[in-house]
Formats: structure tokens, sequence, C-alpha cells
């Protein structure tokens, strides 16, 4: 591929990915936005877009554009070779992902799909028609969990239980990946002992693996269950990797409370994250409920977009340890 | 003398010649029928591995060509096409041409093959096996076909060179 030399190599996986057009049309993109692109939206008949975190531009033939009258429209051909190229040719291969909306790509990066949804019983159960797709960069920034370790690491060298509160788009994915490289490696400067880590990662984000292979750096102590529904990955960590701590996102459901209580009942350190501008909206969610009451916590951390994503609002000791 | 030696000669190498190349009509039906019942098999394979085995179709194809021998070097330059990022349709459009410039099949044996390539890949496992089923039971009445009285007509095709150009041999003489 030309000219990639300034290109960040997560940049470089998804351009290798896409279609030759698109990748023609997207690099002069790249190579002005650097490691700011966010998401890149093609849509049929519809100007592709891609949002920066300095915000959103158009794609011209002549590179990025902030003028709509000179955007690329992409055709019925872009989307159908864009599936082509994002399914490796191979959609009967993905359905479980797709049943979900996305599409997972080597580098971590995933695709969300838009279109004609296919139903079975009242679930969706694929696509019929793809005709959109919301390709968002994985972005593993490394050093994000620096200003919250002090207040997580315990006086014997482990992690407290802690719980990442925070809006959508605010950072908690990336919080929570940087925790796990760091607990994995450990951080002498703060204290914290090196931590074999079980990571129960439903969504495929935290590792961001790509057939079964985590493609995102966490550390030499992780051991994943990819795509997994929680409530048995967490019970699967606990009865056979022996971790120290264990990790995953969004605590959606009481059945994933209940695992990941059973997994701080035998003596393992949880860290989760959950859906919620302030400690308050947290404790309103019934799925919650059963590891605030037992206390499960010691530390919550709160994030924001304040001063952009990965704001840390507060670090909260609560559950008796302070 | 020695003209009618030369004669001789010429009536021999006419007899050959049209012996041959009945001979090889014979072995071009013969080798067609075994190619078909290849790709059959091979399509029987590839489902498996892609309705059952939700293997990526570069893997699947990949897996079909070392398999079978003959009809899977078609498959074989699938994978490899495939792998250098071509569309799954251009891939084994491309591979199905350039095989049948060196195989016995018709054009028209192609064809179940060529309806295959815009659909493989892109659909849901169930919709492929369709789509594999159905290009199979229009290959499987083309082998019906080419084996009826496949015996007969190898050995109808051999006598035919040879009483040919025995006859030929005879009116030039």
């Amino acid at each position: 591929m030309e000219k990639t030399m300034s290109l960040h190599p997560l940049q470089i996986l998804l351009l290798e990915k896409i279609p030759p057009r698109l990748r023609h049309l997207l690099l002069p993109v790249f190579e002005a936005a650097g490691d700011r692109v966010q998401e890149i939206r093609i849509c049929q008949d519809k100007p592709i877009l891609v949002q920066t975190a300095a915000g959103e531009l158009y794609v011209s033939p002549a590179g990025p554009t902030d003028r709509l009258e000179e955007a690329v429209i992409a055709d019925a051909g872009t989307v159908k070779e864009l599936l082509d190229a994002v399914t490796s040719s191979s959609v009967y291969a993905l359905q479980d992902a797709m049943k979900e909306g996305y599409v997972p790509l080597p580098g971590g990066h995933r695709v969300g799909l838009c279109g004609e949804a296919r139903t079975e019983g009242g679930r969706v159960a694929g696509f019929r028609h793809v005709t959109g797709f919301n390709i968002r960069l994985n972005r593993d920034l490394s050093g994000v969990a620096r200003p919250v370790l002090r207040r997580l690491v315990r006086p014997d060298g482990g992690i407290w239980s802690t719980l990442v509160v925070s809006p959508p788009g605010a950072g908690k994915t990336t919080l929570l990946r940087d925790l796990i490289r760091t607990l994995s490696r450990g951080a002498p400067e703060y204290g914290l002992k090196p931590q074999r880590v079980g990571v129960a990662d439903e969504r495929g984000e935290l590792a961001g693996a790509f057939r079964g292979v985590a493609q995102n750096d966490l550390g030499p102590r992780a051991d994943v269950i990819d795509r997994c529904p929680k409530r048995f990955a967490l019970a699967m960590l606990v009865r056979t990797m022996s971790p120290d701590v264990v990790v995953t996102d969004e605590i959606g459901h009481p059945e994933d409370a209940e695992a990941a209580l059973d997994a701080v009942t035998a003596g393992v350190a949880l860290v989760c994250s959950a859906h919620g501008a302030t400690l308050a909206d947290v404790k309103r969610r019934p799925s919650l409920r059963p590891l605030l009451e037992h206390e499960v916590f010691q530390r919550v951390v709160v994030l924001s977009k304040r001063e952009g994503p990965g704001t840390v609002e507060r670090v909260v000791p609560c559950g008796g340890a302070a | 003398m020695r003209g009618s030696g030369v004669k001789l000669l010429g009536a021999l190498l006419v007899i050959g010649g049209a012996a041959a190349l009945g001979h090889l009509e014979a072995v071009r039906r013969e080798k067609r029928a075994r190619e078909l019942a290849a790709v059959i098999t091979a399509l029987e394979l590839l489902e498996s591995h892609v309705v059952y085995g939700q293997v990526l179709l570069a893997d699947a194809l990949r897996r079909v060509g070392e398999a079978q021998p003959g009809a899977g070097w078609a498959f074989l330059r699938a994978a490899e096409r495939l792998e250098e990022g071509w569309p799954a349709s251009r891939a084994l459009r491309e591979s199905f041409s350039a095989w049948a410039a060196r195989s016995a099949l018709l054009e028209s044996d192609l064809a179940p093959l060529v309806h295959l390539a815009p659909v493989l890949g892109l659909s849901e496992g169930g919709d492929q096996a369709r789509h594999l089923r159905w290009a199979r039971s229009q290959l499987e009445v083309k082998l019906a076909g080419a084996r009826q009285r496949l015996p007969e007509v190898a050995r109808l095709c051999r006598a035919l060179g040879v009483c040919g150009g025995l006859i030929l041999a005879l009116l030039l003489y």
C-alpha cells in the first residue's frame, strides 16, 4: 500500500482490509486527520462522512472537505464491494456478530451495519440487505488509566473492585482496556503487583479479538473469553483461569450481576463498567442493584466528556473501604 | 516401387492420425465425466465447510482445492485470488474460466459455477446451502448425460477414428 508511512499501524490494517477504490479516497483523510479519525460512515446514495475528534468531514476525490457538494456519494457497487471486503466474502461465518449489528475487523476495528434486518421468532437473525456501514476505529490508547490508578491500588498490591461509570462515548472502554493492560503488567511505581486478569469480553471491544486472537495489547497475564455471555464467561474464568481480577464491560442484566457477585465471593476483584452520567444514575438501575447492595465495589470512577472523552470527574471510595 | 512405398506410408499416417483423433475424443468424453463428478464432490465438500464448518470462504476453497486433485486447481486458484483481496465473484469467475481452458468440460458445464460466483459467501448459511445444492443438481444432470452409454460411445469414437482413417486412405489411394 502506497504512502502509509505516517499512519498508525491499526489504521494501516483497516485500509488494507477495505476495497482499493475506498482506500484511495480515505488515505488522504487519514493522512490529514491522523489519529483523530474516529468513525467512517458509508451509506448507499449518501455522502461518505468521516467523524474526527475535531468534527465531521466529507470525503472528496481531492481529499477531505467540509463542502457537501464536493462529497463522494457511495453507490450500490461501493456498498457491495465493502460488504464483500469486511466479511472476507463469508457472511455466513459472521452471522453471530451480524445479528448483533456489526462485523469485527483485524486490528480491533468494528463495522456497524444498517439495512434491512431479517427476523425469526421476533429476534434479529441477520441482514437481508446491508446498505450502510459505520466503521468505528479502534484507538488503543496507552496510559489513560494512569491518572486513576493510584486511587485503585490496594495496600497489598492488588486492586479494589471498581465500577467505571460513564455516558456513551466518554471513554470507559478505553479506560478498561488500559486498566487490563496495566494490571496484567503491574505498575511498581503505583505499588501494583502484576495481576492475572480474566477478561469477559462479550462484545469484543476490550480485546478487539479477530478470529479469537486479541488485537489489542492486554499485557502478558490477560486471559480473554471473547463473545460469550458474561454470566458464562465470568464463571468459566473464575473456575478455570484462577484470576486475581475479572474485568468485563457493561453489566446489563441481573444474571450478569449475579455472575459478577459469584466471582467476588470467590475472592476475585471485579472491574466493570456501567452507562450513566453520575453514580446516582447507576444506583437506579435494577441490573446493578445486587452488586451495589452487597457493597461489591470499593471504588467508583466517574468519567465524562467535559474536557474531551476520558475526562475523570472523580474517583469515589465506597463500600466501606477508604 | 518407391512411389507405392510412399503411398503406403501416407495411408498408414492417415489411418494413424484418424485413429488418434478418435481416441482423443473418447478420452475427452471420459475425462469430462470424471471432471463433472469431481466438481460435484468438490461442491459437496465446500457446502460442508461453508454451512457446517462456518470456515471463511478463502480457507474453505483452499481446503476443497487441496482435497480434490484435478478440479481442485480452480478452487485453489480462487482461494489465492481471494487472499489477494479480489471480490469473491471476480475471483471465482476468473478461476473457473482459467480452469475451463485446461479441462475437458464444455462451456455449458461451467454455467452453474458461473451462476454461483456472484452469490457465494454473501449470504447466511442456509441460503449458501441452497445455492450450492442448486449448482450441484445442475451438474448432476450434466453428469448423467455425460455418463449415458459412455463406454459404448468411447468405443464408437475409437472405432470411427480407425474406420474413418481407413476409408480416407482408400479414397486417397
